[in-house]
């Protein structure tokens, strides 16, 4: 998503106007990038001919509303037609129950469509989604937009929506969709596991296999010596003058280097040493438990069987 | 207790490996690291097919009412509550009408530094695999996740266990346990996973890797902030909290299993005392039947004993040997941790001596 400007275009008065100032509107998506993943999951199993596929979005709200973070998502069968759409709005009820029963903290933000477009049909679906029964009053729906077309670029759009009227029969079907931004984050164990993920991306039956903790030292490693050799790549030909200097690049890099503590060489010495006693010990002692372990297993066949 | 069961377990090629969607994986780590350090589980739907596992979805159970105080084994055995099994059966019949395979192939459970083996673990993978011969249980450690790689395995009973159960009817007699050749390192065996994209997914990665996604927080820094930008934790050097905890439950596992020693040795005792009493009565009986035998009196046979003692019953082994595996368990997770604290120890001394 190219992070170009947005601007922000505040909710206009609406027809529930007498708690619509007291709504703030959301200034900032997150995303989480397993809610993406179902999201892709499901348009990869849509029935024959359904052209986009829509489902119900899941997460928090900050304090203030301003924040909107997207935790997961579910798939919503519906029926779209060129006349009319149709949506199960019981299967979201009841899929929205059993949800929510196994993760209490996540309630209704949104909803999703996996293609770009914005229509009639759109509208109505936002409406059905803000809507006072089980919509997200008061707060406005997310919609979530993603282009899931193999051809091109996967690209992500939200939006909010404010009612825009132009005929007062044509109310719930149309809409003024404003942008809004959004970022990808994520918590720390989920980051290794799409690291994991990711790390499959490039080959070529696009699968990989979970790695032991010496290998992934290894590629930790090997990462940071070729980050290593690329700067120490750029500062010599900088000093033969084959490429133009850059202070802010330099004083960056007299900044980090500098922070390589030194240490006496004793010191040095000591600590390495009791740390690697530390660790020596521990490992001899989980040898001796198994070594016992089994001593003891095959006392106790050699008892039952004699 | 009924698991939809779609499959007859007579009619099922064993499987040798499974290979889990991306998007399961995310949603796995998403919920056990969330609801860390308590343990929680979900279940696996998928396919079993061409002698793999391939697991294509994953949700999560709810956690059970009025948890928080004793209900660490609830949580653990969630997937054979009835409240569970209800959830699970409404939850299936809703995927299927989005075309998602409503075939249960395991369940997923978190783990604390690798203390999973319980008689929770056994009774729900004897249930699952009841059903489905090729389910398998997930396992994944939060605690290694959060330091470097994710911690993922994938393990189903053996063989040689379902059958030691099925022969001695759960109680695991020591000589079922030594006829079917089972030890505590035969308990679980684990199966290789492999992750694989969908090429949508692969799309996805592709484009958050491009610098046009890349977003820098800040103009003035030089610290780009993408989503899959390398992550160098793994390269930290402290040990000691990892290594104290692991010791920990160690020693922990040990004073447990002296204490299931003790019981055994209690009954060993108890069965010979049983033992030479019999023995005893016995030979009274013998010389009381020679006696009676002249007076022409009728005899007391001599397996009369069985009417005025009781053997006591042998205690399950199974205790045992999941106290043993968790054991080994511990004692390797050590083992693996230690091979990388050394490498990077070393490292370091190389690195810090070419300065001084």
């Amino acid at each position: 998503m190219s992070y170009g400007s947005f601007l922000h275009l505040s909710k206009p008065a609406s027809m529930m106007t007498a708690h619509a100032s007291s709504t703030p509107t959301p200034l900032n998506i997150i995303i989480h990038p397993q809610s993406l993943f179902s999201i892709l999951d499901h348009t990869l199993r849509r029935n024959e001919g359904q052209e986009r596929v829509i489902g119900t979005l899941l997460g928090q709200r900050s304090e203030d509303g301003t924040e909107i973070e997207i935790r997961s998502a579910f798939a919503v069968p519906h029926i779209e037609s060129a006349a009319q759409v149709e949506i199960d709005m019981e299967y979201h009820k009841t899929m929205y129950n059993l949800y929510h029963k196994a993760n209490p903290k996540e309630i209704l933000v949104g909803w999703y469509a996996t293609s770009l477009e914005l229509n009639a049909f759109s509208a109505l679906i936002q409406n059905f989604y803000s809507s006072v029964s089980d919509g997200t009053y008061p707060y406005p729906a997310v919609h979530l937009t993603m282009q899931a077309n193999p051809s091109s670029d996967i690209s992500i759009k939200t939006y909010i929506s404010t009612n825009v009227g132009v005929l007062p029969d044509k109310i719930s079907e149309s809409c003024l969709f404003v942008p809004v931004p959004n970022e990808l984050r994520y918590s720390e164990s989920e980051r290794s596991g799409l690291e994991l993920v990711a790390s499959a991306k490039n080959n070529e039956n696009r699968d990989t296999s979970i790695i032991s903790d010496i290998a992934s030292l290894e590629k930790s490693v090997e990462e940071v010596i070729a980050m290593l050799e690329r700067v120490s790549a750029y500062v010599s030909s900088v000093q033969d003058g084959t490429t133009p200097g850059n202070v802010a690049i330099g004083k960056f890099l007299v900044a980090n280097l500098s922070l390589a503590p030194k240490i006496d060489a004793d010191e040095l010495e000591k600590l390495f040493n009791s740390h690697l006693q530390d660790i020596l010990l521990v490992v001899y002692l989980s040898n001796t438990i198994k070594t016992q372990m089994e001593l003891f297993n095959g006392l106790k066949r050699t008892a039952v069987i004699s | 207790m009924a698991f939809p069961v779609t499959v007859l377990p007579e009619l099922t090629t064993p499987v040798y490996s499974a290979v889990i969607d991306s998007g399961v994986l995310l949603k796995l780590t998403k919920h056990t690291s969330e609801a860390f350090p308590a343990p929680v589980c979900g279940l696996l739907l998928g396919l079993d097919a061409n002698s793999v596992l391939q697991v294509t979805h994953a949700f999560p159970f709810p956690p059970s009412e009025g948890s928080g105080t004793s209900s660490s084994n609830d949580d653990a055995s969630a997937p054979r509550s009835k409240a569970n099994i209800r959830y699970q059966a409404d939850m299936i019949r809703l995927l299927k009408e989005v075309n998602i395979e409503a075939n249960p192939v395991g369940y997923y459970m978190s783990s604390y530094l690798g203390g999973f083996f319980s008689q929770a673990l056994v009774d729900n993978l004897v249930a699952l695999q009841a059903a489905n011969p090729n389910s398998i249980v997930l396992v994944h450690d939060v605690t290694r996740s959060s330091q470097s790689s994710v911690s993922l395995k994938a393990y189903r009973l053996s063989a040689q266990f379902l059958a030691t159960n099925k022969a001695s009817g759960g109680k695991f007699s020591s000589e079922a346990v030594v006829k079917n050749n089972l030890t505590y390192l035969d308990i679980l065996e684990e199966l290789p996973i492999s992750i694989k994209n969908s090429h949508l997914a692969t799309a996805l990665l592709q484009h958050l890797d491009s610098p046009a996604f890349t977003r820098k927080s800040d103009p003035t820094s030089f610290v780009s902030t993408s989503a899959l930008a390398p992550n160098f934790d793994s390269l930290d050097l402290s040990i000691d909290p990892y290594l104290e905890k692991n010791v920990e439950f160690l020693l922990e596992s040990v004073d447990d299993y002296y204490a299931e020693q003790g019981t055994f040795n209690y009954f060993q005792r108890q069965l010979a005392r049983e033992q030479s009493k019999i023995q005893q009565w016995i030979q009274k009986t013998r010389s009381e039947n020679a006696l009676r035998e002249r007076a022409n009196l009728p005899t007391v046979s001599e397996d009369d004993w069985q009417k005025h003692f009781k053997v006591p019953t042998e205690p399950s082994r199974l205790d045992n040997l999941l106290i043993s595996a968790q054991i080994n368990q511990y004692c390797n997770q050590i083992e693996e941790y230690s091979s990388v604290a050394s490498s990077k120890l070393f490292a370091i001394q190389n690195g810090l001596d070419i300065h001084n």
